[in-house]
């Protein structure tokens, strides 16, 4: 295959760097052997790209539980984003500016602090952003005063002034790095950030375009072959979506989450969720045709691991199934809490 | 190690550590002389962060609320006089597990930078993942007590974490209870699981630098505990305290399936103290309840018996008097807050003692890891507590 085509390890990737989920079968046939530029550019383009985006950035801000916004305008982010009649800028002054963000960080303090900590990494300790926070202050009860030296008297002032920061893009192009590279955007070297920021600035829809163009890049391709833990939040999608082939609720995502919050390692209680969703009656598997058992290992070492099996795994694995009281549901619950399944 | 970072953090520390020396005791010949004949009785030990704030008054000076505590002083040692440094929740509870008094913000959300006792235990002494366990009740921070970012220990030698009160949830329960019943597991799908498991070729997983996965053997035993776990009626318990009463259990729990050789338990509760008075002694009431049946499980167990040591200490004490809430923050700098208490029973262990030296938070960790044989100098400010052995 040719280096710019998408290959499945591509796909997988790409899909739980952008969806926080592995592939459906029938995305992984679509989408592998596509040119790498049409899948990422396809991927990024789709509303759950957004939703899942916003739900990370919620996440960022702290807003779960009963701080979670659940005002028309947040829940109706995706869809603008992903019509394009919303910019990462937009989404994130929805979010400073909902009941859901005050109610986190009451009283002027707090929500200047914060504001000015998560969105341009201010420590107002220091000096000189102690007087930005005083001004913000000021704004925040509703006094004129100049803030990051602009002029405003209003709490929406401070969230407008602190967006329009390059700051604000640079931290924001950081953390997205980061979690599509696992290292800093300064990485890149000064200039390139410089520019990237620049970029941004021109063209305020540009932000999601910087995503899309940095997942069909040739180092983020070649990262494919070294794996990543999955995020607690993956983790969960990827067992709703391999076994019971839906999305999470919200009730359900929160509530597993926390609980692999609560170890230090997810993967004892990943084999919980694991045998109790293939306990389900709901539990989708592919199913196991006698004399057929190559076929069904090879085919479900590549929907749960994304791989071909090695020789001595499609023995093995076909060898046990053709023992009495073996099943299809033994292989699938032996990949499930392989090792192996906790990364992407 | 991030040198900036550890700098900052050192400088910190070791100021804490210098200003506090200033107005310590005499320290008497405590590590100094030869390590005390440490019998190889003790086989198994729990240490138990009575954390969230604790005064001596309101425990061992007030003997009504914690007549449970107060037998196992009888059966062991008291020490009176404890000194602590740092007065915000997490770094003073790492402290007691890193031999260190670290200088880490109450909010801080990251592992310090000393290896705990765990990590030692595991790397040094070669204790195997299901040996040590940390039992918690203190949230996201919770998780951070079981390894360093130490650049020889961390992650890998990590003490398995639960957190009772995270898994051991109504709303966790009404989620995997719509998933349905599950399935026993016979004998003969574990064998057939193992094999296949065990046919699943490692050398696929191609890890970034530094990373190392889990062994699947411990997996699946903590996995199969948590299963039970779930079964069990630890979810159900509600009101003041319940993440300690869970933590003290699951930890009791752990105790009789792994008996594993050490078992950290690290509470939070008493920190209600800040609104109420009388809700904080309600805490250290219930809290020296379960902590009552967790010592008489462990007399009541063959197997533990006479192997187990118990340490029992608060991070920090309380303000000396009430706030205009009626309850007690932490930050006076008074004796309340500044000493605390030490309970230890166990089979290398003096009985029915009151130790009169001082001593400091710092010196448990040094204690229990020359309990195992260990004499570690390097990296520890604390100092074995020798008053404490037979």
């Amino acid at each position: 295959m040719r280096s710019d085509l998408a290959t499945l390890a591509y796909v997988r990737r790409l899909c739980f760097d952008v969806l926080n989920r592995p592939p459906a079968p029938a995305e992984s046939a679509a989408l592998t052997g596509m040119p790498i530029e049409r899948v990422s550019r396809q991927t990024w383009r789709r509303r759950e790209a957004m939703e899942e985006w916003l739900e990370d950035e919620l996440w960022f801000h702290l807003l779960i539980d009963r701080f979670r916004p659940q005002t028309k305008a947040i829940l109706g982010l995706p869809d603008r984003l992903a019509q394009g009649t919303a910019t990462a800028r937009d989404a994130t002054a929805e979010i400073l500016l909902s009941t859901g963000f005050s109610l986190r960080n009451p009283g002027n303090d707090t929500f200047v602090t914060v504001v000015l900590e998560s969105c341009l990494g201010l420590t107002v300790q220091e000096r000189k952003a102690r007087a930005e926070l005083d001004a913000g202050k000021q704004l925040y009860d509703g006094r004129r005063a100049r803030f990051l030296g602009q002029d405003g008297d209003s709490q929406a002032d401070v969230v407008r002034i602190t967006l329009g920061q390059d700051a604000f893009r640079e931290r924001l192009l950081d953390r997205n790095h980061r979690r599509l590279f696992g290292a800093p955007l300064a990485t890149r070297g000064r200039a390139a950030v410089e520019a990237l920021v620049a970029r941004w600035r021109d063209d305020e829809s540009a932000f999601f375009g910087i995503l899309a163009e940095w997942t069909q890049a040739a180092d983020y391709v070649a990262a494919v072959a070294v794996k990543r833990p999955r995020t607690h939040r993956q983790l969960v999608r990827a067992l709703y979506f391999d076994v019971l082939e839906r999305a999470p609720t919200y009730d359900e995502l929160r509530n597993m989450r926390n609980a692999l919050q609560s170890m230090a390692d997810p993967a004892p209680l990943r084999a919980v969720f694991s045998k109790l969703m293939l306990d389900s009656t709901a539990a989708k598997l592919p199913v196991l045709v006698a004399g057929e058992e190559r076929d069904f290992v090879r085919a479900c070492f590549l929907r749960y691991l994304g791989r071909e099996p090695t020789q001595a795994e499609a023995g093995e694995f076909a060898a046990v199934l053709g023992e009495a009281g073996a099943s299809g549901k033994h292989v699938v619950q032996a990949l499930l809490t392989s090792v192996e399944y906790g990364y992407c | 190690m991030n040198p900036s970072v550890l700098s900052r953090r050192r400088f910190l520390a070791s100021g804490a550590t210098a200003a506090g020396a200033a107005l310590a005791l005499p320290r008497g010949l405590l590590g100094k002389t030869l390590l005390p004949r440490l019998g190889p009785r003790t086989q198994h030990v729990v240490l138990i962060a009575f954390a969230g704030g604790v005064r001596k008054k309101d425990v061992i000076e007030s003997p009504q609320n914690v007549p449970n505590l107060m037998r196992i002083a009888s059966a062991g040692v008291t020490c009176p006089s404890v000194r602590v440094e740092n007065v915000g929740h997490y770094g003073a509870a790492l402290s007691i597990f890193t031999g260190r008094f670290e200088a880490m913000g109450i909010r801080e959300n990251e592992p310090g930078l000393d290896p705990t006792l765990f990590e030692r235990l595991r790397k040094d002494r070669a204790l195997g993942a299901g040996d040590v366990w940390l039992s918690t009740a203190s949230g996201a921070q919770g998780r951070l007590f079981a390894a360093s970012s130490h650049p020889q220990y961390g992650p890998d030698y990590a003490a398995n974490v639960l957190d009772g009160d995270g898994i051991f949830n109504p709303e966790l329960k009404k989620v995997l209870d719509g998933l349905g019943k599950p399935a026993p597991e016979t004998a003969r799908d574990r064998e057939l699981l193992d094999r296949l498991g065990a046919a699943i070729d490692e050398d696929a997983l191609v890890l970034q630098k530094g990373q190392t996965a889990p062994d699947p053997q411990n997996v699946q035993r903590v996995a199969g505990f948590v299963l039970d776990q779930l079964a069990g009626k630890n979810a159900q318990i509600s009101g003041p305290g319940a993440a300690d009463q869970k933590a003290i259990r699951t930890a009791a729990d752990l105790l009789r399936v792994f008996k594993p050789r050490v078992l950290g338990i690290t509470l939070q509760s008493a920190d209600v103290a800040h609104g109420s008075y009388n809700a904080y002694v309600e805490v250290i009431r219930r809290n020296d309840e379960e902590i009552g049946r967790l010592w008489d499980a462990i007399q009541q167990d063959d197997a533990l018996r006479d192997t187990t040591a118990v340490l029992v200490l608060p991070e920090f004490g309380r303000d000396k008097d009430l706030n205009e809430r009626n309850g007690l923050d932490h930050g006076d700098g008074s004796k309340e807050l500044l000493e605390v208490f030490l309970v230890a029973a166990g089979p290398d262990f003096k009985r029915g003692k009151v130790m009169k030296d001082e001593i400091q938070s710092i010196d448990v960790c040094p204690t229990v890891l020359a309990l195992f044989g260990e004499r570690v100098e390097k990296g520890i400010d604390g100092k074995l507590i020798r008053g404490l052995f037979a």
